[in-house]
């Protein structure tokens, strides 16, 4: 799957009140996102921390080049790009750094943040090696940076963190025009379908899924109390017996305590008149739910 | 002694530290322009009490989310707490974080590891 750019947010000057404006928008694009709150609150803390030390950089190092913070998002994995100037002598401290932080396990990383948190002083800027610490210990794959020195005074930084759904147990099939969102959170124990269903090729789109299903039978297998959650504006004729085919094939991996709800318009009768159907048809109760 | 009491806002928490009932609480989110500066007359309070704390103070922190910078200055927070602890009163601190927020509760269980008084987690149904 392609990687699609999420966010993106580059300018001169840095001030308090356009971090303030950058973080409200990113706030909301997470919200359109249906990720699970845990993840949410993650990106928000990822992308205010970067913002907190470009903001802080920015007031020590005056120079032509911009600031930039984009966020792309590919199924299994989000990316943090942070890029913005810093003094060529602190370079060289930063690079050992990240060096130091990307070489610690996790225990150690863990007993280096109390040290730090311990000892580090406070100053007006803040400790951005306490601010690289925590982000260190909110993203689960090494740092990737890299340093570009424009002048003997200036040198570009650019900090990339990645945030692996992988290792979350979060797989997600992106929503595009005609099919719904999917996103299997097996860490949560919950499965989610959103949007709207009208594939060019509606068993193909199913197929698809229900064989990945089948692939990782074990993580279906132990989720204790998994609920899924079906949430469409529309489908059509070719996908209902595709849905129908799909939440078998989730009722045949899942422990018997799978809970089902479907959301639809309490005056939308055909659509009550459907769930009521597949309910029928895979003999499983659903819990109906008004939009 | 005078009470603190600070109106929460999107980026600042909500803020009572009332010397009568001994309660201390930290209620919302903390990501100040100048944390030290929020911190301030929170940490100037505490020195002044500790010097006549009352039996028992309770303390109630229920951050949903906060940043570095503050990070530093909630430890500073607790530290003078942790000194009235020693002078033989009474401290009980209660750390609320959201059902499945793992995260906030790592953070207070990295605070307890650091302060010698015990936390209580509470955990706050969505």
């Amino acid at each position: 799957m392609e990687e699609k750019k999420i966010y993106s947010f580059s300018s001169d000057v840095i001030d308090y009140d356009s971090v303030n404006e950058a973080l409200s928008s990113i706030s909301n694009i997470i919200d359109t996102m249906h990720f699970p709150s845990q993840l949410r609150r993650g990106l928000y803390m990822i992308s205010a921390e970067c913002f907190d030390n470009m903001y802080k950089h920015s007031q020590k190092v005056l120079s032509d080049f911009p600031v930039f913070f984009e966020i792309f998002y590919c199924r299994d994995e989000i990316r943090f790009v942070a890029s913005n100037p810093v003094s060529t002598k602190s370079a060289q401290k930063i690079q050992t750094y990240l060096r130091f932080i990307n070489y610690l396990s996790d225990e150690e990383l863990k007993s280096h943040y109390f040290t730090t948190i311990k000892t580090e002083k406070k100053t007006k800027k803040g400790g951005a090696g306490l601010g690289l610490l925590i982000l260190k210990r909110k993203t689960n794959c090494p740092f990737e940076y890299n340093f570009e020195q424009k002048s003997k005074k200036t040198t570009i930084f650019t900090l990339v963190l990645k945030l692996s759904l992988k290792s979350m147990k979060l797989y997600r099939i992106s929503e595009t025009e005609h099919t719904p969102l999917i996103q299997f959170d097996f860490k949560h124990e919950n499965i989610v379908m959103y949007g709207q269903s009208r594939p060019e090729d509606a068993d193909g789109f199913y197929i698809d899924i229900c064989n990945w299903i089948a692939e990782n039978e074990s993580d279906f297998a132990a989720m204790e109390r998994p609920v899924l959650h079906v949430d469409l504006d529309y489908y059509n004729s070719s996908s209902l017996k595709n849905l129908v085919r799909f939440i078998r094939v989730v009722i045949q991996h899942s422990a018997p305590s799978l809970k089902i709800e479907w959301t639809c318009d309490s005056d939308d009768e055909l659509a009550m008149d459907d769930a009521q159907e597949i309910s029928r048809i895979v003999k499983k109760k659903f819990v109906l739910l008004e939009k | 002694m005078e009470s603190i009491k600070i109106d929460g806002s999107p980026k600042t928490p909500e803020v009572n530290f009332d010397y009568q009932t001994g309660l201390i609480e930290i209620k919302g989110r903390s990501i100040p322009e100048n944390s030290i500066e929020f911190y301030k007359p929170m940490i100037d309070w505490l020195e002044e009490y500790t010097n006549s704390p009352q039996d028992k103070t309770t303390v109630q922190i229920q951050l949903e989310y906060f940043n570095t910078s503050s990070s530093k200055c909630i430890l500073d927070v607790f530290k003078k707490l942790e000194g009235i602890s020693k002078n033989g009163k009474e401290i009980e601190i209660n750390w609320y974080y959201e059902e499945d927020d793992e995260d906030m509760l790592e953070a207070g269980e990295d605070y307890q590891s650091i302060i010698r008084i015990p936390f209580k987690m509470i955990e706050i149904e969505e």
